[in-house]
């Protein structure tokens, strides 16, 4: 696809993405300027399922590297098959000469691709998401660096392999830790925060339609409230669509503090925040008798 | 459109967001890719340049001084707004700003100051002060921010930014972790908590990843042969030496009299997470007493009683923690000590904390007060100082998590 402010636009209304014009914008300028996209937001505001829209909408795919404690480079980037080294070690042990082993042993052939290297040397455009990478250790952020910038990989054995299509690379954070500045600059930022009511509303019109257009407003609302109550952790999008399933499915046609404790496991996901949320469930009823 | 740039990033780079000159070029980019359309172009700037939400309202008064909307009543107000408050930041940063003198400032501080002039003026001061001492900036912008943030016109920018839900957190809290605790009022300490938490857990994970048993690099051959067995004898899979240090002991000082209060009370809230990391944990509140502590759900419980109202002896504190209970100092503690050294005239006793800092790891002081007041008046910090791995001011909450990064990158 050609890539215009007005493609973007359309790709993500058809990859049913509920979006804003500062997230197309910031979306086309990174295909454009062929730059990394930082993503930072609360958790559940729908970080990754941008990688994932972007993709649908260049309908390519997506490599995910999800970043946890303690990755390494050897499990982003690429590690050896030692294993199957040492094999052909052994399998060569008599005849072989040691020049042409080694030039043998370090080639392709012996080589995991991890995530990074794997959408580097795709031959096709691929989606790189970096999930969480404020969980990784601030080591890995150096190794992303060169991924990032050059969209290259330096394997010291066989040299650098340089992409053949530049990968399109999101990269997510919860916040969890200040990323370093080095990869910040190499970034365009995207700050992606919960959605506000009409917004929501749209989304779940256009996810789960079983439900009423007055009660998704309600929903919507309802959750909005909750979100501004500063709990442990905020009701994320996919938690209201499963919470408005769940209405569905039980048939639920009224929000009514009953019905809405019974279900309010499927937003909330700790006691504490359950209690907070209290004043919240009983003014559901008031405000509905009300208007009713 | 060029110079409209260079105004944009300058103003940025003085309101305290560090543009680099890639960025500025990618700007440059941007700009040409979504064309002239003012929405669309604010978002892609700030997409390039801003990589922090909480600097956010920052770039948008910049934007919107540097490109105005062609609302007369707004410009209007806003061009009045310059010329006050250029004079006002003209005169703090006369020497730094170059080529575009009095009139480059005004565009940098009159936004911050849209809808209450005085706001402006102070602002521009503080602006001022930044480029000729990057300390004091960055100390007092933010408070500057949270001034303009109760004003009632700073909200409604906000508004029109667009993205007026998702800016109030961020703005928030990157005032409050500029606060100085000794300004911060009871509802800015229950905020503060609140961001305590956050500041906890990844003191937490510092703590955490810094303990974490790592491969040296050292082959293990004796675990090497062992898993070779099973295979003939080849070694398929390598083992490594692991590091694993043993987990240290934390003592921590915290001065408990009313000048350092809110510093100890958030200090001991960020402190007290991460103590699941360490082997033991003990907590001391000092006046002119050492007692040891209890923390639990934020309520500090002396073992004994002690006089909040007493003055201040560090001395005989330090000789407390030297006689009496020596024993929680071991090779592998790490001694913190929270407090402001203000000693009323009495001995300061220099030579005890030497003494302490021969049987730890690892000794650092955390200072509540503002560097520029240091050894000020009845303050002895310079004489500790000698004797500790290192002073760290702590006079916000930005600081004391810095102070603490250091704690955890001495382990």
């Amino acid at each position: 696809m050609e890539i215009t402010a007005e493609a973007v636009r359309a790709g993500m209304a058809a990859a049913r993405y509920v979006t804003t014009p500062r997230v197309e914008t910031v979306v086309y300028l990174a295909l454009v300027l062929e730059k990394p996209l930082l993503v930072e937001g609360p958790a559940g505001a729908g970080k990754t399922e941008l990688a994932k829209v972007v993709a649908a909408m260049l309908g390519t795919e997506v490599v995910r590297l999800q970043c946890y404690e303690g990755l390494d480079a050897s499990h982003a980037l690429y590690e050896w098959n030692y294993q199957k080294q040492l094999m052909r070690l052994q399998a060569d042990r008599e005849h072989a000469g040691w020049d042409e082993l080694k030039d043998h042993i370090f080639s392709r052939e012996y080589l995991l691709e991890r995530p990074l290297l794997k959408a580097i040397s795709a031959p096709r455009r691929m989606v790189l998401l970096i999930d969480e990478i404020d969980k990784a250790d601030e080591e890995l952020e150096a190794f992303l660096l060169e991924v990032l910038a050059e969209h290259q990989v330096t394997v010291p054995e066989l040299g650098t392999i340089v992409a053949r299509e530049r990968p399109v690379v999101v990269l997510t954070s919860n916040q969890r830790r200040e990323l370093s500045e080095a990869l910040k600059r190499r970034c365009l930022h995207l700050y992606l925060d919960f959605p506000g009511v009409e917004k929501e509303r749209e989304i779940l019109a256009l996810k789960v339609p079983a439900l009423e257009a007055q009660l998704r407003t309600r929903v919507a609302e309802f959750v909005a409230r909750l979100r501004k109550l500063g709990l442990k952790k905020s009701p994320s999008i996919a938690e209201t669509l499963d919470w408005a399933r769940a209405l569905v499915a039980l048939g639920i046609r009224e929000l009514e503090p009953g019905p809405v404790r019974r279900t309010l496991a499927v937003l909330l996901k700790h006691e504490e925040d359950l209690r907070k949320a209290e004043p919240a469930i009983a003014g559901v009823g008031k405000s509905s008798a009300v208007e009713r | 459109m060029k110079a409209r740039l260079e105004a944009l990033v300058a103003a940025l780079r003085r309101g305290g967001v560090a543009v680099s000159t890639a960025e500025a070029m990618d700007a440059a980019r941007a700009a040409a890719a979504v064309g002239v359309e003012r929405t669309a172009l604010r978002d892609a700037l700030a997409a390039a340049l801003v990589k922090d939400e909480r600097e956010r309202t920052t770039y948008v008064a910049a934007f919107d001084a540097v490109f105005p909307a062609r609302v007369d009543a707004v410009g209007e107000g806003r061009r009045r707004r310059v010329r006050r408050s250029g004079a006002a930041g003209g005169g703090g940063s006369a020497g730094t700003s170059g080529r575009g003198g009095a009139g480059d400032s005004g565009v940098a501080t009159a936004p911050r100051g849209a809808g209450e002039p005085r706001g402006a003026g102070e602002r521009g001061a503080a602006t001022g002060d930044g480029s000729a001492d990057g300390r004091s900036a960055d100390a007092r912008a933010p408070a500057a921010d949270g001034r303009e943030r109760r004003t009632p016109s700073a909200p409604g920018s906000a508004e029109r930014a667009g993205g007026g839900r998702g800016l109030a957190r961020p703005t928030r809290e990157r005032r409050l972790l500029g606060l100085p605790f000794r300004d911060m009022t009871p509802a800015d300490v229950e905020a503060a908590a609140e961001l305590a938490r956050a500041i906890a857990a990844r003191v937490a994970a510092r703590v955490r990843r810094r303990l974490r048993p790592r491969p040296t690099g050292r082959l293990d051959f004796r675990r090497t042969i062992r898993a070779a067995v099973p295979r003939g004898g080849v070694p398929f899979e390598r083992r490594w030496r692991g590091r694993r240090p043993g987990k240290p002991a934390l003592v921590a000082l915290c001065d408990l009299s009313a000048s350092t209060a809110t510093a100890t009370d958030v200090f001991l809230a960020i402190l007290a997470p991460a103590a699941a990391y360490f082997r033991r944990v003990r907590f001391f509140g000092f006046v002119d007493r050492l007692v040891e502590i209890e923390f639990a759900q934020g309520q500090v419980r002396p073992a004994a009683p002690l006089d909040l109202m007493a003055r201040s002896d560090f001395g005989r504190v330090l000789r407390d923690l030297v006689e009496r209970d020596a024993a929680a100092l071991t090779a592998d503690t790490v001694l913190l000590i929270l407090g402001d050294a203000r000693n009323n005239r009495r001995p300061p006793r220099a030579d005890l904390l030497a003494a302490a800092r021969g049987r730890v790891h690892h000794a650092l002081w955390l200072n509540p007060e503002p560097h520029a007041r240091w050894n000020t008046g009845d303050s002895v910090i310079a004489s500790y100082a000698r004797h500790v791995d290192a002073v760290v001011a702590c006079g916000t909450l930005a600081d004391l998590e810095r102070a603490l990064a250091i704690v955890a990158g001495s382990l």
